[in-house]
């Protein structure tokens, strides 16, 4: 064993044991509705924990820290706004606003 | 078992899209008869020549594969893991994919900084030898966009001619993430961790307010600045030599009197109406009064009849977004006479003044029409309300372009509320024309990889074929 491994980082995520009781919940809810109506599960792809990994000539080598996800909504057109975020609270954000008020590039009639 | 399974089908599988040196290598990561081994059978699109839904998968990574190979060295491969999975989808909104770098490096031989972190695809580069790290990111797409009730039933499309119509086009969503995967990234947009530790991104990161880049400041410091809108910029020597070449002139609003809000303002432009490179719009700014009523509550969001309209005959009228389509106002405006239109937001979630859109006909309007933040529409009404004249133009600033800051450093999306985007990771939305890494991956890119590609040389990717670096910041 040349090299040493610690840990120096921990979980991102920072929800509590309570939220994911709810979210548990509410996943076993939407099960039951088709899937166009069911609400999409976001959080395991926001949850990374980096571990970093020294060896031993110095270098550091540290695991994912987080997820760039691509999310999609059917505008009021008709056409498909795609978003790229980092964090669970801007993509509940972006898929909960009213899609009028989703502010990006796109010139809004409202 | 299943591990077993995945290793020799990516080990099988794996190509890359140019031969000989300088290599993105695509590693399959698909079980036998899903995402890209899928056999449905398709018919060529676009220039996808694959004849199953699961080649043409893999046709999309390659050519977007092929694409940043063609500008970039890649003396040491870079390994993209791919796959496609059934991820969230629902009639309306979507999971595209996903994608995240596998490594971040510091502290390796040949390393351009000490206890600087690179992902591992760069790190790679610059110790000429792979660092042992494994893939060098994750790339993933949802597979369930090809399924009936997902998205309204649109799908993927697999062509790379941009003629995707309402369905969404994979070509420009895999170049996106695989810029992130190269280093349009930083390890945290914040916390450096115990041990402090910088993204070589964070060096490249100047919050123009503090006069600090991301690596010099503290966590609360980078905590206000990640708020900051307008801004963070980017302050790489390629990218700030090359935006002249890719940004537009800035259009702006200038008032000149009176003096508490005299200054050039950032505006939002119209998709109607005559455009602002070319309008006409010089004279006093005058509040639009209307009637309180069913179409619109306030006295100033101008949704019926202007009741100031010898006011506003001859001058910009001044409206309050809200309560009915922007278009409503903007004719009601004009048939008062109004030389031209100032829209102010209604909120000030980004901090940005909105598009100003329009859906039918919009031929009968010929004044101009701009937008102003929420803020700035406030500083005016305070000042129309003291009785003071405000006197502005709109013209097109030579000097500046539409998306970076007065210095010429290309500004990158910090919204000042949390908002869809990534957090400095992209250009900022105010951009003209839109880039390749903005947030809102648009659907009018017509150069797939525009400024991004030298923000990766700013950091210390070499031109393929020219062994030329940027030589990086110090």
């Amino acid at each position: 064993m040349n090299r040493r491994l610690f840990t120096v980082a921990a979980v991102v995520a920072v929800m509590t044991a309570s939220a994911y009781g709810a979210e548990g919940g509410r996943q076993q809810d939407a099960a039951a509705l088709p899937q166009a109506e069911r609400p999409l599960q976001l959080r395991a792809l926001f949850q990374h924990a980096p571990g970093v990994v020294q060896h031993a000539n110095g270098m550091l080598v540290s695991g994912p820290t987080h997820a760039d996800v691509i999310l999609a909504r059917i505008d009021t057109d008709g056409k498909l706004v795609k978003v790229c975020v980092d964090n669970e609270e801007a993509a509940r954000r972006f898929l909960n606003a009213p899609i009028e008020k989703v502010e990006g590039r796109k010139a809004k009639e409202k | 078992m299943r591990r077993t399974i995945l290793l020799a089908t990516s080990l099988l599988l794996a190509a890359s899209a140019f031969a000989g040196p300088g290599k993105m290598l695509i590693i399959n990561a698909d079980a036998p008869g899903i995402g890209f081994n899928d056999p449905t059978p398709a018919e060529p699109v676009g220039g996808n020549p694959g004849t199953t839904r699961g080649a043409q998968r893999y046709n999309v990574y390659l050519k977007a594969a092929e694409k940043w190979t063609t500008y970039l060295d890649m003396s040491v491969d870079v390994r993209v893991r791919g796959s496609f999975a059934p991820l969230d989808c629902s009639g309306n909104s979507a999971v595209l994919g996903q994608t995240f770098i596998n490594s971040w490096i510091s502290n390796f031989a040949n390393a351009p900084r000490p206890d600087v972190y690179y992902p591992s695809a760069l790190a790679n580069q610059f110790a000429a030898t792979d660092l042992g790290s494994g893939d060098d990111m994750f790339i993933q797409f949802n597979s369930s966009i090809d399924e009936p009730g997902c998205l309204g039933d649109r799908s993927w499309y697999y062509g790379y001619d941009g003629n995707e119509g309402d369905n969404d086009s994979l070509y420009h969503v895999v170049l996106h993430e695989i810029a992130h995967g190269l280093g349009m990234a930083s390890r945290s947009s914040t916390d450096f961790g115990i041990l402090n530790q910088p993204s070589v991104y964070d060096l490249y990161t100047l919050d123009l307010v503090a006069g600090l880049t991301y690596d010099q400041m503290t966590k609360a410091q980078r905590d206000v600045s990640i708020k900051n809108t307008s801004s963070v910029v980017w302050i790489g020597d390629a990218v700030t030599r090359m935006a002249p070449s890719y940004l537009q002139p800035l259009p702006v609003f200038t008032v000149t009197q009176p003096a508490p809000v005299a200054r050039h303002y950032d505006i939002g432009t119209a998709s109607f109406g005559p455009a602002v490179s070319t309008a006409s719009m010089s004279g006093r700014v005058v509040q639009a009064t209307d009637a309180g009523d069913a179409a619109g509550p306030a006295t100033t969001d101008g949704c019926s009849a202007l009741s100031n309209g010898g006011e506003i005959n001859g001058n910009i009228a001044l409206i309050d977004r809200g309560s009915c389509d922007f278009i409503v106002k903007v004719r009601y405006a004009q048939s008062a006479g109004a030389i031209g239109v100032i829209i102010a937001d209604n909120r000030r979630d980004t901090c940005l003044p909105p598009g100003i859109g329009a859906s039918g006909d919009t031929t009968d309007i010929t004044i101009p029409v701009i937008s102003v933040t929420q803020d700035q529409g406030l500083a005016f009404g305070a000042q129309l309300s003291q009785s003071a004249e405000i006197r502005g133009m709109l013209h097109v600033d030579p000097s500046r372009m539409a998306g970076a800051s007065d210095q010429g450093y290309v500004r990158l999306y910090t919204p000042c509320t949390i908002n869809p985007g990534s957090s400095k990771h992209h250009w900022d939305v105010v951009a003209s024309p839109n880039l390749l890494m903005e947030p809102f991956i648009n659907g009018d890119l017509t150069d797939g990889i525009d400024l991004s590609m030298y923000q990766l040389l700013d950091i210390g990717w070499t031109l393929n074929r020219t062994g030329r670096r940027f030589v990086p910041r110090k």
